[in-house]
């Protein structure tokens, strides 16, 4: 971060910001501190002609809230604008991460009930485009924070034996929580 | 049972009913002393293997706590009041465990996980049936889980306060 400051790489913010606030941060700094780093590096990378990886920081900024406990229905709202930005910009794997993510929020808000758009990621068993299975994993533990939340227990539990592969060394925060879910479903 | 009967009856008219009997409910007894054993044996196997997910989880959350307490310590504490609450063992390590986590959790701004660990503790009274400090929790989750805007979460928590017993609340909310 002090070099950046010393050769003012301005292109450069949105990676940096996606890698050192998405993806190391968190470890250290609560997870309040990295979001607006990454909204900064959100607008850098669209304003700078990189709107994959603003995009990329967009995904970052939703998980994070999400796991920062924020009020759920300006995180909807925030999901929609990006959802809205993505008619410009085209990014499938965007677009697909953060309708995973705006199912979540909607099951936790009112059960999908009024806040829903049933519009399920394009994600298959065998999807091509998904080939290190990140598409996959983020919907295994997506589902198993909805379940856990919604409160059906058996069908989390299931769900975190799928993504038991996930829970060693250099994972990312969601990992841990669905861990955290995982593990009080024994109890 | 209705085999039992069906082979006893077989072996009634060859005039050996009474030994026979004997040794079929003596075999299906001590079948059904196997799988019963067996069954144990798996019970007592998941138990093991939970114990191991727990402390897998535990140890996991106190190593992200250690570099993180803001983020993880709510966390670490709620699974450790969690699992003395399902053994058993400290009640009074247990209120402190669910407690810390949720001024952990209020402190780091996790209004989320605050309702958690408020259920999880009205819960944990409810099995005490200490009323007046279930009441508190739940009170305190609702409020939590309308902060967070949960409305499936507001309106199950509303349900378990309906349900308390009335004579649980304080003389002067009567």
């Amino acid at each position: 971060m002090s070099l950046r400051e010393r050769f003012d790489v301005a292109a450069q913010i949105p990676e940096l910001y996606f890698n050192f606030y998405g993806r190391i941060a968190w470890r250290f700094e609560p997870f309040q501190a990295g979001i607006g780093k990454l909204r900064q590096g959100f607008e850098a990378g669209l304003s700078s002609g990189h709107a994959d990886m603003g995009l990329h920081c967009a995904i970052q900024v939703i998980k994070t809230t999400i796991l920062s406990g924020a009020n759920l229905s300006s995180i909807l709202k925030e999901i929609d604008y990006y959802l809205h930005l993505l008619k410009t910009y085209k990014s499938e794997v965007t677009r697909n991460f953060l309708h995973v993510f705006r199912e979540t929020v909607s099951l936790l808000i009112d059960n999908g009930e009024a806040t829903s758009t049933a519009a399920d990621p394009c994600i298959g068993v065998g999807d091509l485009n998904d080939q290190n299975r990140k598409m996959r994993d983020a919907v295994l533990q997506h589902s198993v924070i909805r379940c856990y939340w919604s409160g059906h227990n058996e069908r989390s539990r299931n769900f975190g034996e799928k993504c038991k592969h996930l829970f060693g060394q250099g994972r990312q925060s969601t990992s841990y929580i669905t861990q955290f879910f995982y593990g009080k479903l024994q109890l | 049972m209705s085999h039992v009967f069906v082979m006893t009856t077989k072996y009634a008219c060859n005039f050996t009913f009474v030994p026979c009997l004997f040794s079929l409910t003596c075999s299906d007894s001590l079948s059904w002393l196997g799988l019963n054993a067996i069954d144990l044996i798996n019970k007592r196997k998941q138990i093991n293997k939970s114990r191991e997910v727990v402390q897998a989880a535990i140890d996991a959350m106190k190593y992200a706590a250690a570099n993180s307490a803001w983020n993880f310590t709510n966390k670490l504490c709620l699974l450790e009041a969690e699992q003395l609450a399902y053994t058993r063992t400290n009640h009074d390590r247990a209120s402190i465990l669910y407690e810390a986590s949720i001024k952990s959790a209020k402190r780091s701004g996790f209004v989320h996980e605050q309702g958690l660990a408020c259920e999880k503790a009205a819960f944990y009274f409810k099995r005490d049936r200490n009323n007046q400090k279930v009441r508190e929790y739940f009170q305190q989750a609702l409020e939590c889980y309308q902060v967070w805007g949960s409305s499936i979460k507001v309106a199950f928590i509303q349900t378990e306060l309906d349900g308390l017993n009335p004579d649980a609340l304080p003389v002067s909310a009567r």
